[in-house]
């Protein structure tokens, strides 16, 4: 076992590999944050420049809504925060709609007044190219 | 949970109760060695030995947690709601972990007991951090099913 002789430099070890472990570690976690959200946004443009220029007209529509209204909930990338995970979605538009508009009883508030059918239809095309 | 990363969430919940289950009855031993009372004293020596080698696994065990936690979420060391609460005492518990083991294998028995108090008190703040963390991590698997 090792035996430092001053406490002082003993802990001057303990903080410095402490504070350089817990550095690194947020580093490569902010470098790998990165990496993944520009992999999702190459996604998203991918799936959308499938589809015809007013799609993706909706669907970057949908993105700006989705950041103002849901994403303190369902978290930035809609991977789930406090809401659930809203990649591949596996009810129909229209659910989809509803749920929106309605809300979820005890979960979800209703966005019908902050959201006109357009503005729903344009969440829609967004929620639809998160996979 | 986050998408369905059924490798990570697995990873996570194995892993997840070594270092907190280590620290807190590291903690607990490094409690009776401080004891006045008479048999507490007797062996306070394994009481501290038992401890500062529980918390060095400890620390070593919270890496592959840390890990696929980040995984876990997307490398998002920050984050919102419970996920943000949950990593507002992960990162002080893990930093704290890292220190109070190494300075305690470091000086072995040599240490002051000044210093000794004041580990002592840093630990009761690490497990303090750890039992938060370990709250609402469990709040967050529990809302995300």
């Amino acid at each position: 076992m090792m035996n430092f002789r001053s406490e002082g430099k003993a802990l001057a070890l303990a903080a410095a590999i402490a504070g350089g472990v817990l550095l690194a570690t947020l580093g490569a976690a902010t470098v790998m944050r990165g990496r993944v959200q520009s992999q999702q946004h190459l996604a998203a443009r991918t799936a959308v420049g499938g589809g015809s220029q007013p799609m993706m007209v909706a669907a970057e529509k949908g993105r700006q809504l989705f950041l103002q209204s849901c994403a303190h909930c369902h978290g930035d990338d809609a991977r789930g925060d406090d809401g659930p995970d809203l990649h591949n979605l596996r009810i129909s538009d229209a659910h989809v709609a509803l749920l929106i508009k309605n809300g979820i009883k005890g979960d979800m508030p209703s966005f019908a007044k902050k959201h006109d059918d357009a503005d729903i239809a344009a969440l829609t095309s967004y929620l639809r190219t998160l996979h | 949970m986050f998408g369905g990363d059924e490798m990570w969430t697995r990873l996570h919940g194995a892993t997840t109760h070594f270092p907190i289950a280590l620290l807190l009855t590291a903690t607990a031993l490094e409690t009776l060695a401080l004891l006045p009372h008479r048999a507490a004293q007797r062996w306070q020596r394994e009481w501290r030995a038992v401890s500062r080698w529980l918390l060095g696994i400890g620390a070593v065990s919270a890496l592959p947690v840390v890990f696929s936690g980040l995984a876990l979420s997307r490398w998002n060391a920050g984050g919102q709601g419970l996920l943000w609460k949950h990593h507002l005492f992960v990162w002080p518990s893990f930093g704290l972990l890292i220190a109070l083991a190494i300075w305690r294998i470091a000086v072995g028995e040599s240490a002051s007991r000044r210093s000794v108090i004041i580990y002592f008190l840093m630990l009761l703040v690490a497990a303090g951090c750890v039992a938060a963390a370990g709250f609402w991590g469990g709040e967050l698997a529990a809302s995300h099913g």
